[in-house]
């Protein structure tokens, strides 16, 4: 998809908002994201989670203006990663004005049994508006 | 719950040779995807080096190499540290993996991970270490991160 990051689509990661209405990015099996023979690698799914929490953010943020910087991001590997398709959301537990927390899981069978978790602390820059012409 | 292939069953079998190592890790799959390679060890600790390719960036506004590659490069170099100490292959999985991003990296730098296995328990490894590209005293990012052992 344009408009994500050769990183993103190195994974291959395909974006989609479900009949919920909740926005997920998918991450399909493939050879760029194989770890350890029979599991996916730690990092892709890291990767994956990541990716979702960057753009469920940008979503509610909803300002191509604010940069978002992540400065802290601690990764639960839970399960091991299977040879399938892995689905991913995130959801923001602060967005405050300069700092935003948000968690994003990864499952593939069940969404109740995460293979991976991410908690990831951004920064926020916004533009000044007080600056006059 | 693991499969070992037979190149990695012989590394088991001869003792954890990290050089040998990585020439199946980037041989295959994400290693190979990211481009993986080994750069220098000590007593302890492990340093991988990971050319900040552009297919590597996530921020392409900005030419920030995207932190999720620099996870797979320090996850990847955070349990070679542990299998370096232990002087042989055994199964490990990653329980948790922190890293504070002190600065950003750029496409075109060379991003090296250098990890550092301090406490190994019966059941879990502790492991902690940086990001540079080039300049240790300058890191990217600060790594801790915890592996259990024959999960």
């Amino acid at each position: 998809m344009s408009g994500f990051s050769p990183y993103a689509n190195l994974l291959k990661l395909e974006p989609r908002i479900d009949e919920d209405g909740v926005f997920r990015i998918v991450m399909p099996y493939h050879e760029a994201v194989m770890g350890r023979p029979g599991f996916l690698h730690g990092g892709a799914i890291a990767g994956l989670l990541e990716l979702t929490a960057f753009e469920t953010l940008k979503r509610a943020l909803g300002d191509e203006n604010v940069a978002m910087k992540p400065v802290t991001v601690t990764t639960d590997f839970m399960r091991g990663g299977a040879h399938r398709d892995t689905i991913c959301e995130a959801y923001i537990e602060r967005l405050g004005r300069r700092m935003a927390n948000v968690e994003a899981f990864a499952w593939q069978k069940e969404r109740q049994a995460p293979i991976a978790a991410a908690q990831i602390n951004f920064l926020l820059e916004r533009p000044h508006p007080h600056v006059s012409a | 719950m693991t499969l070992i292939p037979p190149e990695v069953l012989k590394l088991l079998k001869d003792g954890f040779e990290i050089r040998k190592f990585f020439e199946l890790v980037h041989s295959f799959g994400h290693g190979k995807a990211i481009g993986l390679e080994f750069s220098d060890c000590g007593e302890g600790w492990v340093e991988l080096e990971m050319e900040g390719r552009p297919e590597l960036v996530g921020v392409p506004e900005e030419n920030i190499i995207s932190s999720g590659a620099m996870i797979s490069l320090v996850d990847t170099c955070a349990g070679s540290a542990l299998w370096h100490k232990l002087g042989k292959f055994e199964p490990i999985v990653t329980v948790d993996l922190r890293l504070d991003y002190l600065r950003p990296a750029f496409a075109g730098e060379t991003l090296y991970a250098r990890c550092e296995c301090y406490k190994m328990t019966r059941s879990i490894a502790f492991v902690r270490g940086i990001v540079h590209t080039g300049e240790r005293d300058r890191p990217v990012a600060h790594v801790a991160g915890t592996f259990m052992r024959h999960p």
